[in-house]
């Protein structure tokens, strides 16, 4: 199933931040969004993931316009993992997985490959950020659509679970799913096997040689 | 079993002290009286008691979900207070009959503000802030209309507005039974909703959860509720807001599922207590009193913890 992004502009209210452009990015692969601050990545994650109307241009999986679906018909072809988890939810890690169509030992491996199996009856309040974040990809990973989009998922993440989860993306890849992630770790992103494309967004918007060097990546930034 | 205890004592004990042994006992005219006094006062009286209170209790678990906010409920977030202006403006205008219709309107004007400005409301002080005006708004629109009041009309609004379980006979306890089974059986048919909405919007809509059933579904039980609640038994402080986390203190579950039954139990029999006091008082006590002690330090611990979580 393609990403189709046409003529797409993306922003808050009348100002345009985010870039302006068509793309395709066929599934089974990882596609980065790379950028300075403020540059539009997380508004055009989320405009990506159906969760911001565009303001102008479509986004389209396969023959969906993801902004004409029904919440519940977008929730089967793409999940999304936001840049900030979810600091004040009393329910536990288990309740969090409990929320998605899976069997209780699917949502247990899910927990052990992304997070630890012990969190299962902590509640998301009285974990890290860190691991919170771990609990939300372990749950966008349940939700098993053919794209998973990425909102910054190594922010909060130590060094070790970073690997980790480039570990998963890859195998997710190898196994046909489409994956968009923001980062700004580009020294984990460079020679990872299942990467795509490599978009850096800034005044303009410019698809990177994957197999560049990061200081060629860096220096358009 | 609190609650049992409690609608127990109401039923049994009264000013009437001899009706319990009458009504089982005795036969003829007082055995007919005091089955009377018992169904008809005193258990109906339970039955409205508990009702509002279950259902105020449950908006405020709706409200607090919807915006991520501990203080959410319908008398803090002024939706009571809509509810009085209407009252006001049919008891004052002297067409009491319209009450009810006076609080629907009213309350669903304050709802229909607090849909468009309801993203805004991410720090508890503004949502406190935003609900303290706005009752400063209505009471001084009040305050005008009683001028112009008779002085029946006057006193029946301020007996109106110190709360009574008292008027539960002539379909307002089974109005408010209704509203409150309405927002009991929403809340339970849409339990994963509002689990995956303590999430955060994003993530929730990410999951498949519509913003707008949820947004639609909170404000039109939460305005039934507090709209029926308030015209039968007047504006009702602090069960709505109180009640979800003297559940939450007392239970380590937080999934909508795991909260309902509690909260509805716990809110039946907080205004159940309050009414039994001011009962005990003969009645001479205002409800909102008693209330407002027994549930205020509730507020404030919750208002002093460091961290909160839906």
């Amino acid at each position: 199933m393609n990403l189709t992004l046409s003529g797409l502009v993306c922003g808050y209210g009348r100002r345009p931040v985010g870039p302006v452009g068509n793309r395709i990015w066929s599934d089974a692969g990882l596609h980065a969004l790379i950028g300075a601050n403020g540059a539009g990545k997380s508004t055009l994650i989320r405009t990506l993931a159906g969760l911001q109307p565009p303001l102008a241009g479509t986004v389209h999986l396969g023959a969906h316009d993801v902004h004409r679906m029904r919440p519940a018909e977008r929730a089967q072809l793409v999940s999304f993992v936001a840049s900030t988890p979810p600091s004040a939810s009393g329910l536990t890690a288990g309740e969090v997985l409990q929320l998605m169509d899976a069997s209780d030992a699917e949502r247990n491996r899910a927990l052990e490959q992304f997070g630890e199996a012990g969190w299962w009856s902590v509640r998301l309040s009285e974990l890290s950020d860190g691991q919170r974040q771990r609990v939300m990809l372990a749950r966008a990973f349940l939700q098993n659509t053919p794209w998973l989009l990425l909102d910054e998922p190594t922010a909060f993440l130590d060094a070790a679970s970073r690997t980790r989860l480039f570990g998963h993306l890859n195998e997710l890849a190898a196994r046909g799913k489409g994956i968009v992630i923001t980062t700004h770790d580009l020294h984990l992103l460079h020679g990872q096997p299942a990467l795509r494309s490599v978009n850096a967004l800034g005044v303009q918007w410019l698809e990177l040689p994957t197999e560049a060097s990061i200081s060629d990546w860096e220096s358009v930034l | 079993m609190g609650w049992g205890v409690f609608a127990f004592l109401h039923v049994r004990f009264g000013s009437v002290a001899s009706v319990w042994e009458q009504a089982w006992s005795g036969s003829g005219e007082a055995a007919a009286m005091g089955r009377t006094i018992l169904w008809e006062l005193r258990a109906l009286r339970v039955v409205l008691a508990s009702a509002a209170g279950a259902g105020l209790a449950v908006s405020g678990l709706l409200l607090q979900t919807w915006f991520h906010n501990p203080l959410a409920g319908p008398s803090v977030l002024g939706i009571s207070s809509g509810a009085t202006l209407g009252v006001a403006m049919a008891i004052l205008g002297g067409t009491a009959s319209f009450a009810l219709f006076g609080a629907l309107i009213g309350s669903g004007v304050v709802l229909a503000v607090l849909w468009m400005v309801s993203r805004r409301f991410q720090s508890p002080v503004t949502l406190l802030v935003f609900g303290m005006m706005l009752g400063y708004v209505v009471g001084a629109l009040v305050n005008v209309l009683q001028v112009e009041a008779s002085k029946e009309a006057l006193q029946a609004f301020v007996f109106w507005g110190m709360g009574s379980f008292s008027r539960a006979q002539g379909g307002w306890a089974f109005g408010v039974v209704a509203a409150t089974l309405l927002g009991v059986g929403w809340a339970w048919f849409r339990a994963k909703s509002l689990d995956a909405w303590t999430l955060g919007p994003l993530t929730a809509s990410s999951m498949g959860v519509s913003e707008g059933a949820i947004r639609t579904g909170v404000v039109l039980v939460t305005g039934a509720i507090a709209s029926v609640v308030t015209a039968a038994c007047g504006p009702i402080a602090f069960v709505g807001v109180a009640t979800p986390h003297l559940v939450r203190m007392a239970q380590r579950g937080r999934t909508h599922r795991a909260l309902l039954p509690n909260v509805v139990a716990a809110g039946a029999t907080l205004a159940l207590l309050a009414d039994g006091l001011v009962r005990l008082s003969g009645g001479s006590w205002p409800l909102n009193a008693v209330l407002s002690i027994l549930a205020g330090p509730v507020i404030v611990y919750v208002l002093l913890k460091k961290t909160w979580t839906p």
